[in-house]
Formats: C-alpha cells, sequence, structure tokens
C-alpha cells in the first residue's frame, strides 16, 4: 500500500506538534516529578510534552487519510520568506542596539530601515522620509510626551 | 498645577544640560540622575522610592528619575547597575534581597560586596507575624504552643521560595523547633489574599504589605521581628521579647552606587538622601517604616553582617541554593 | 434604596466639583491614549504621576489614578481593529472580528460599538458597585483554590471553541499555550522551567509580548508575503462611520451579558480583563445561530468582550476598596496611593470616608461619560488611517511594537521574544493553526496547575477537596457536561468523514 500525504499542511503540523512535544520532554528531563497527589515541578511539563506528541501523532496520521482543501495545499507552498526573515531580524537589532543604549533615534532608523527592506515594493526615498518622520513623531509621543528615560544619541546622557 | 509638574523635569532637564555643554566638567550632578528599582511600577519599593525622590531631588539639586527593571527577584536590577558607569548617574534602590541571594542563587551576575558601593541606608521596617482571626491565639507563646499541639497541620504562606516572608518564617519556626506546612504563593500580594481568606493561617508579612491589614483588624498581629518595637504598632511586642531570644529580622531598603564611584559623588548622595529622609521621617513612620539614613561604611558593615546572617538562616531553613 | 440615592447624590457632589472633573478628564484622556499605544500599560503611567498625587487631595487623587485605569480599556480596542495589534491581553478577542470588520470598511461600527458597549458596562458596574459592592467582595474571599482550579478547568475546556479551524489543531494549540505559560519559575519549588538561563525569563512569558507577536507581527507578514503587497488594511469601501440600527440590536445582548460576565470576574483576584474578555467571546459564539460568522467580522464577537473588558476593570476595585485586597498590580499601587494619604481600605473606608468611597464611584460615571464623548469624535480619524498604503503603515506598526514591549520592562529581551513569537506564529498560521486557544491557555495554564498543587498541599493530597467544597463542584459537574457536549458531536462528525473517505 503506498502511503500518499493527502493533506501536507495537516502534515507539517503534526511534524511540528511532534518536535514542539519532544523538546519539552527533554527540557524538563530534570525536573522532579513527584507524585498525582504531591506534584513536582516536572509533572505538569512532561505530560504536556506527551499530550502534545500525541495530537502532533494524530494530526499527521490524519494527513494521510483525509485529503486537504486547496487552501491547505497552497498554504505550504505560498511562503513569504522575505518577510518572515527581515521583520523578526530587523526587531532583533532594534532590541540590541536599545539595550546596549546606542539611542532612541539610531535605533528607530534602524527599525524603519530594516522593515523596507522586508518587501521588495518599498523604495529607498520613501523609507528615508518615512524614517524621519515616524522617528520624529516618536520622539515627540515618547521622550517628550511621556518622558521615557531613553537617551536620543549615544552621545546623549 | 499639573502642567508645570510635568514640564518641570522637562525644564529642569533641558536647563540642566546647559551647563553641561557649556563647561566641559562641572561639579556633580550636571544631569538627571536614575535611580534603578528592581521591582515593577506599584510594588513596595517603588512607591516608597517615589516618595522620597522629590526631596532627595531636591536636596541633590538635580532632576531624580525612577526607573523600574523588575525580574528575577530583582537580579536584573542589581546586575544593570553593578555593571554601570560609576559616574554616579546610575544609583539603585535595593532591597534586603541583595543580601539574601548569595545565598539563595549559585550563581549571580554580580558580586553585592565588590560590585556595589553601598552609599546609605535608606529605610528599615520589620515583619509582622501575623495570624487569622479565626485561630485561637493572641499571642507568640500562644501560636507555639498551638504550633506544638499540632505538628504538621498549620499552613503557612509565603511570597514563595527563598523571599523574605519566607525564611522569616523558616527561621521562626527553626527556633521555636515547630513543623508547619510551607505553602508558597506567587508575591506577598497573593499570599495575603489567602490569608484574609482564611485558606491557611498563619505568616510574617512585611510591615509595608501588611500593616494595614493588621490595623483594619482582618489579620491579627502577634508581634514585630526586630529587636525594637514598631513604631506604628506599639502595642506589639517583639518576637524576642515574647519569648523568642535573639529573633531579629528587618527588611531594609538602601541606596547603592556601582563599585568605583568616587568617595566625593557617594558623600554627596548620602548628604542628600539623608536630608531627604528627614523631611519624609513623619510619614513613614505612620506606615512603620524606620527611616535611616547613616553613613556609605555602617551601611556597608551592615550588608556584610545580613549577608552572613542570611548564609545561615537559609542553611537553617534547608534551602539548596539553585 | 434611599440611602443609596442619598449617597450616590452625595457622591456627585463631591465628584462634579471642578478640581476633580479636570482631573478625572486628565486620567481617562491620559489612559486612552496610553491604551492606544500598544505595550505600555496604565500601570507604568500611574506609577509615573504618583508624585504629582502627593500634592493633591486623596479623592482627586484616586479618580485620576482610576480614571487612567478603566481609560486604557477604551483605547486598547483601538489598535486591535484597526491593525490586528492587541496592546494587551484584554484586547486580543477584540481582534478575532473587530479586524476583520475594519478590512471590511466597517471599523467605524467596530470602534463604536466597542465604546458604547464600554459606556453601559461601565455605568451598570458603578452602580453594581454601589449596590452590593461590599458583600460581593465577601463572597469572592470565598473563591480560593480549589474554586480557581475548577474554574479554570471549565475555561479551558471551552477554549478550543475560540479557535477557528480543526477543532484537534485548536486543542494541540491550548497545550501549546499551557507549555508557553510553564516558562518561568515554579511557584512551589522556587525550581526555573524552561528558561534557557535566561534571567529576563525567570518571571515568565508576557501575555502582551506573545499576543503581540503571534497577531500583531504574523498578520504583517502575511500582508507582505507573495509578490504583491497589499495595498491599504481596507478591502474594500468604507461603509460608515456610526453603527446601523441593525448593529445595535444584534449588540445589546452581547453587552448585557458581557457587563454580566465581566462584573462576576472583576472581584476575583488574579482573574483579569483577559479571562472576561475570553468568556464572553465563547458564550457569544455559543449562543449564536450561526458561528461561523465569528472570526470574519461578527459585531457580537467585539461588543460582548468588550463590554466584558470594561466592567471587569471596574469591579476590579470592589476588594480593592472594601477589603484592602489588591487583585492585580494596577490595585496595588492604587492601594499604595490611598495608604500614602492616610487612608486604610477596608470595611470601615465607606463610614470613614463616604467622600473618598462615593466620590469615587461617582466619578467612575463620570469617567465612562467622558471617555464616550472623547472617543467617538476620534473614530473619525482612526479610519481615515486605515486608508494609508500599507507600505508606509507597516513601518509605522513595527515602530509602536517595537517601543511599545521594550518600555514594559525596558528589556530588550522581551522585543526579541515577541520576534520569535512572530516568526514561529507565521509558521503556525501556515500550518492552518489558530492562536486565541494559545493565549487563552497561556493565562490560564499556570493558574492552573498552581492552584491545582496549593489545593492538594493544602487538603493534604485528597484530590476530593475539588468535589467536598460546593462551589468547585459545581464547575467540575460544568465541566463533566461541557466535555460530552463537545467532544460527542465532533466525534460523530470525524468519524462520518472518515467513514466517506473509505
Amino acid at each position: 500500500m503506498r502511503l500518499k500525504i493527502k493533506n501536507p499542511q495537516d502534515f507539517w503540523c503534526g511534524i511540528f506538534f511532534v518536535a514542539l512535544g519532544a523538546l519539552a520532554l527533554y527540557l524538563s528531563r530534570d525536573y522532579e516529578m513527584g507524585s498525582a497527589l504531591s506534584m513536582g515541578p516536572g509533572y505538569f511539563p512532561t505530560w504536556l510534552g506527551g499530550i502534545m506528541i500525541g495530537f502532533g501523532v494524530v494530526i499527521g496520521a490524519l494527513a494521510f487519510k483525509i485529503p486537504g482543501d486547496e487552501e491547505a495545499i497552497r498554504a505550504l507552498t505560498d511562503w513569504g520568506f522575505r518577510p518572515w526573515l527581515v521583520l523578526p531580524a530587523t526587531l532583533v537589532v532594534f532590541a540590541y542596539l536599545m539595550d546596549a543604549e546606542v539611542g532612541f533615534v539610531p535605533s528607530l532608523i534602524v527599525l524603519i530601515i530594516g522593515c523596507a527592506l522586508a518587501h521588495k515594493d518599498v523604495h529607498w526615498l520613501e523609507t528615508i522620509v518615512l524614517s524621519v518622520c515616524v522617528t520624529a513623531g516618536a520622539v515627540a509621543i515618547f521622550i517628550y510626551g511621556i518622558e521615557m528615560p531613553y537617551r536620543l544619541f549615544w552621545w546623549s546622557p | 498645577m499639573r502642567f508645570r509638574n510635568s514640564c518641570c523635569p522637562l525644564i529642569v532637564s533641558l536647563l540642566a544640560c546647559l551647563p553641561s555643554v557649556a563647561l566641559a566638567q562641572g561639579a556633580y550632578p550636571t544631569r538627571p540622575v536614575r535611580v534603578i528599582v528592581p521591582s515593577s511600577p506599584g510594588g513596595g519599593t517603588d512607591i516608597l522610592t517615589r516618595r522620597v525622590i522629590p526631596a532627595f531631588s531636591k536636596h541633590l539639586g538635580q532632576n531624580v528619575v525612577v526607573d523600574n527593571r523588575p525580574g528575577a527577584g530583582s537580579i536584573i536590577g542589581n546586575d544593570i547597575v553593578a555593571h554601570a558607569k560609576p559616574d554616579g548617574y546610575t544609583l539603585l534602590m535595593g532591597i534586603s534581597t541583595v543580601a539574601i541571594l548569595p545565598s539563595t542563587r549559585k550563581k549571580l551576575p554580580y558580586d553585592a560586596l565588590t560590585d556595589l558601593a553601598p552609599i546609605t541606608q535608606v529605610v528599615a521596617a520589620p515583619n509582622i507575624m501575623i495570624v487569622h482571626p479565626s485561630l485561637p491565639v493572641t499571642t507568640i507563646r500562644g501560636l507555639i504552643a498551638l504550633g506544638k499541639k499540632r505538628p504538621g497541620e498549620l499552613d503557612y504562606a509565603s511570597a514563595g521560595p527563598g523571599t523574605n516572608p519566607h525564611l522569616v518564617m523558616a527561621l521562626f519556626l527553626n527556633m521555636t523547633g515547630l513543623n508547619m506546612v510551607h505553602i508558597p504563593y506567587k508575591g506577598l500580594g497573593p499570599a495575603l489574599v489567602d490569608l484574609i481568606s482564611g485558606q491557611v493561617v498563619v505568616a510574617s508579612g512585611t510591615m509595608l504589605s501588611s500593616l494595614n491589614h493588621v490595623k483594619s483588624g482582618r489579620l491579627r498581629g502577634l508581634a514585630t521581628t526586630g529587636l525594637k518595637r514598631s513604631t506604628a504598632l506599639p502595642n506589639l511586642p517583639t518576637v524576642d521579647e515574647a519569648g523568642v531570644k535573639g529573633f531579629d529580622v528587618t527588611q531594609w531598603y538602601g541606596l547603592f552606587a556601582p563599585a568605583g564611584t568616587s568617595e566625593e559623588i557617594i558623600r554627596k548622595v548620602n548628604a542628600a538622601m539623608v536630608a531627604a529622609l528627614k523631611v519624609e521621617q513623619a510619614r513613614f513612620a505612620a506606615d512603620g517604616v524606620e527611616t535611616v539614613g547613616n553613613s556609605p561604611e555602617v551601611f556597608g558593615n551592615l550588608v556584610r553582617s545580613e549577608i552572613g546572617k542570611w548564609a545561615k538562616i537559609v542553611r537553617a531553613a534547608g534551602l539548596e541554593p539553585r | 434604596m434611599e440611602d443609596l440615592l442619598h449617597n450616590l447624590i452625595f457622591g456627585f457632589g463631591v465628584a462634579l466639583t471642578l478640581q476633580n472633573l479636570m482631573y478625572c478628564f486628565l486620567g481617562v484622556f491620559l489612559g486612552t491614549m496610553i491604551g492606544v499605544l500598544p505595550g505600555i500599560g496604565p500601570l507604568a503611567t500611574m506609577a509615573m504621576l504618583l508624585p504629582l498625587t502627593f500634592i493633591l487631595e486623596p479623592v482627586s487623587a484616586l479618580i485620576m489614578l482610576a480614571g487612567i485605569y478603566y481609560g486604557s480599556d477604551y483605547g486598547g480596542s483601538t489598535t486591535s481593529i484597526l491593525v490586528n495589534l492587541p496592546g494587551e491581553g484584554s484586547s486580543v478577542v477584540t481582534l478575532l472580528d473587530g479586524h476583520p470588520m475594519a478590512q471590511q470598511g466597517r471599523a467605524g461600527p467596530a470602534l463604536a460599538i466597542a465604546g458604547m458597549g464600554s459606556f453601559f458596562a461601565g455605568c451598570v458596574t458603578t452602580l453594581f458597585i454601589a449596590l452590593i459592592g461590599p458583600p460581593l467582595a465577601n463572597v469572592a474571599l470565598k473563591f480560593n483554590s480549589p474554586e480557581y482550579f475548577s474554574l479554570m478547568v471549565t475555561a479551558l475546556v471551552c477554549a478550543s471553541v475560540v479557535g477557528s479551524g480543526s477543532l484537534l489543531k485548536s486543542l494541540a494549540m491550548v497545550v501549546a499555550g499551557l507549555l508557553v505559560g510553564i516558562v518561568g519559575t515554579d511557584v512551589n519549588s522556587g525550581k526555573f522551567r524552561f528558561t534557557f538561563d535566561v534571567p529576563e525569563l525567570t518571571d515568565g512569558i508576557g501575555i502582551a509580548v506573545v499576543a503581540m507577536g503571534v497577531f500583531g507581527m504574523t498578520e504583517i507578514v502575511k500582508n507582505l508575503a507573495g509578490p504583491e503587497m497589499t495595498k491599504t488594511i481596507l478591502q474594500g469601501k468604507i461603509q460608515g462611520l456610526m453603527p446601523r440600527w441593525q448593529d445595535l440590536k444584534i449588540a445589546f445582548g452581547p453587552i448585557l451579558r458581557g457587563t454580566s460576565i465581566g462584573g462576576a470576574f472583576g472581584p476575583l483576584p488574579g482573574l483579569g480583563g483577559t479571562v472576561s474578555s475570553f468568556a464572553s467571546y465563547m458564550v457569544e459564539k455559543k449562543l449564536t445561530k450561526d458561528p461561523s460568522r465569528f472570526g470574519k467580522g461578527a459585531i457580537e464577537g467585539v461588543a460582548g468582550p468588550e463590554s466584558a473588558n470594561n466592567a471587569c476593570a471596574q469591579t476590579t476595585f470592589i476588594p480593592m476598596l472594601t477589603l484592602g485586597i489588591p487583585g492585580s498590580a494596577s490595585m496595588a499601587l492604587m492601594l499604595g496611593a490611598m495608604i500614602m494619604h492616610g487612608i486604610t481600605p477596608g470595611p470601615q473606608v465607606m463610614t470613614a470616608r463616604p467622600d473618598l468611597f462615593w466620590g469615587l464611584i461617582a466619578s467612575m460615571w463620570i469617567g465612562n461619560a467622558m471617555l464616550l464623548v472623547l472617543n467617538l469624535p476620534l473614530i473619525s480619524i482612526w479610519v481615515k488611517l486605515l486608508q494609508v498604503p500599507y507600505r508606509l503603515l507597516f513601518p509605522i506598526i513595527m515602530t509602536f511594537m517595537g517601543i511599545g514591549i521594550f518600555s514594559l520592562n525596558t528589556s530588550g529581551t522581551d522585543v526579541m521574544i515577541m520576534a520569535f513569537f512572530g516568526f514561529s506564529g507565521y509558521i503556525l498560521v501556515k500550518l492552518g493553526c489558530s492562536f486565541p486557544p494559545l493565549i487563552l491557555a497561556m493565562v490560564l495554564g499556570p493558574l492552573m496547575e498552581e492552584n491545582l498543587r496549593r489545593s492538594l498541599l493544602l487538603s493534604n493530597g485528597d484530590p476530593m477537596i475539588f468535589f467536598e467544597r460546593p462551589i468547585s463542584a459545581g464547575f467540575m459537574v460544568a465541566t463533566g457536561v461541557l466535555l460530552l457536549l463537545f467532544i460527542a458531536p465532533a466525534f460523530r462528525k470525524k468519524r462520518r468523514q472518515i467513514i466517506v473517505e473509505d
């Protein structure tokens, strides 16, 4: 009998949940279990990890039996790689810059330029103008309006 | 009036920038000072700090800003100051947890003794030994007797393993040889809720959080945990007076700077805070909180001795560092 | 009854002075603005204004602080509806149907109904607090760990209802949410769980962080995915700024029910607007004739939760005022403010400082009225936002997300966690999962585990404690019934599906 994946979306969903459950089990391996009536820190996470794997297996198995609709099949092929990778990366860079106290203004400008990189339809001139305006607005609202104690530039107090 | 208050810091900080632009170095402080509070807004430390900041700011001659950095039971906030530039513009309103953490945590990202420079002890307040009114005890001796009669049956609440309410209670149990069941909560707030509703019956609550309830009668105070009676509850004996000799624990807040901050700056900040505390003394006393305002040396000695004391208490409580 | 009228009139007398009106307005205005900004919550604002309140009279101070608190609920729904960005946990549910409404050009009615529902809830709960506030607080005290646990089990069982799509995946998302909720410090043992040695994770992951990553960021990625970017959020014409008469009729029931739900959950310490709004959403979805409309712009999905939200925010004051027990960090701050003014909250507050108690209650009614007047005209401005080209709008959204979350704890780590949830969120969306069950489980899970273990500790390991106590037993029975109701039809459907395939 040939096993054909009738619903790729559900199949990969199952794999994801199995992996997530396994991760949970792995991370809780050192936590004490205790007993059902006197639970230790590991009781809840271990059971949840197991249940998660269970769900993953069922969902994945059903992917072989029940065909997915068009949307489900298309979902996995239409993947927006560029925004999916660029936007979180931009936020991470922003976070680093703010933590390093490089300054509110430079961090924001980097953030907005990073956003521009998330899609090819974004034009440079527009982005620069936008970043100046938005940064100015943000400074007005957050630094002067709400008086948040962030320094504006790396040379500011 | 309110606009003046919200514009005032802005104007002061703008004005403060001018001299620092004109002169390369002015006398400290030449720009706003940041006090890091290692807990979230609205908590006991936060409110207390915000109360003393206006007077402190005035005496320091500069705008002082409160910066909340909660997390990891004050470790995050402490660490930020421990590694900040020792220029006097980043200070820490440290909690007595500073002295407890070295014994309850295996790894700390900073060293309380070498990375933090003490400036002054701000306030001190004892805990209150509280019970639910339904418990048929009115004195510490009564509690001890009841505890001996019913070992392992009485439940006591704490703010979590390793916190002040837990350790004080653990010390009490250790010194009296009692056996009670520890029910931890996520913070003193929820613990007090359950204590008031009677789900647990005993606790050692911090003065700031519990005084209100003792005064209103929802909870019964048995004794305070310091060596001297509390001014806010003069009718309550100390645990020491009530029969447990040598019992002395207080919760304190203190101002710290990063290690390496110059003597001159420390003395200036000390002077400003001591003056501010004199202004707020009466108001704090009404809340059972004693203002201290001692010298950096005395405070430093206190921190050192507290670290040792809590190490012993943690060991006696059988708590493993994590 | 006469007493009550007398007290209320006295309260209005206090609240209607020029000074108190000014502070009330300032409070609600600030609260709304803060509510609109995602991430930053009323707590930080209240804390910043605390020194100001030292100089004020106690009544004025409390009126202002309270205004900030319940005002932020009005603003919170704005970003949820417009750009799918929940400002805090309680605004999450609003975006489920609010944002689709905005996309269909019905942002105006959505915002208006949210405002009107909140206003109605505010008025009713003000009366409610005046009438049975103190006795209610005492009932709330009867709610201990076993009751909390059983309530949460019931809520969790219903959680899969909130999700769209396959039941199995919704249940799996519930489990995922429970796992995310475990991150942090275990209450009973003090052990760090799932923290990867990162100190910022030892207090758990904030719900705003997850919600903004999972809803806000994923929405942006979705809109940017594909060769052509979405032109604007609007996918049609704007269909009027105000709700139609028909909308009001449909929304009336949910608003009533939402108010009751929020009013019931508010006094219970520890449960917040998030649970109330979710509960309201679940009730409305179950009661409606055509549940498939939910998630696609059903106005009940906005009306009910928003009313529940505001009702909860106001009834949260009850235990704080009458017993001195704060139910949340914001209440703890207000409590601190009261104590600083020398007022001891407790049963005597009503008799010792009636001007404070009744003045505050009256000011809540006034504050709600001010909020309605403030927010309704703003709707036309907000709706214009939807016409901004998306390629300009989404960097602005990202900016607010970044600053908002960073400012919560002044921590870049929080922003990175949000980025992580945005990244994983997109994967989950592509895999056909929906997020509301995850968010709800994230909130309920830790509370559930904590209360379960505590109940067993208190009962010395006896599981019967959940059935011996009447309120708890009631919830357990309800859970059993609900489980049967849910699983039975799902079983039959799956069987039929499998049979058809074979």
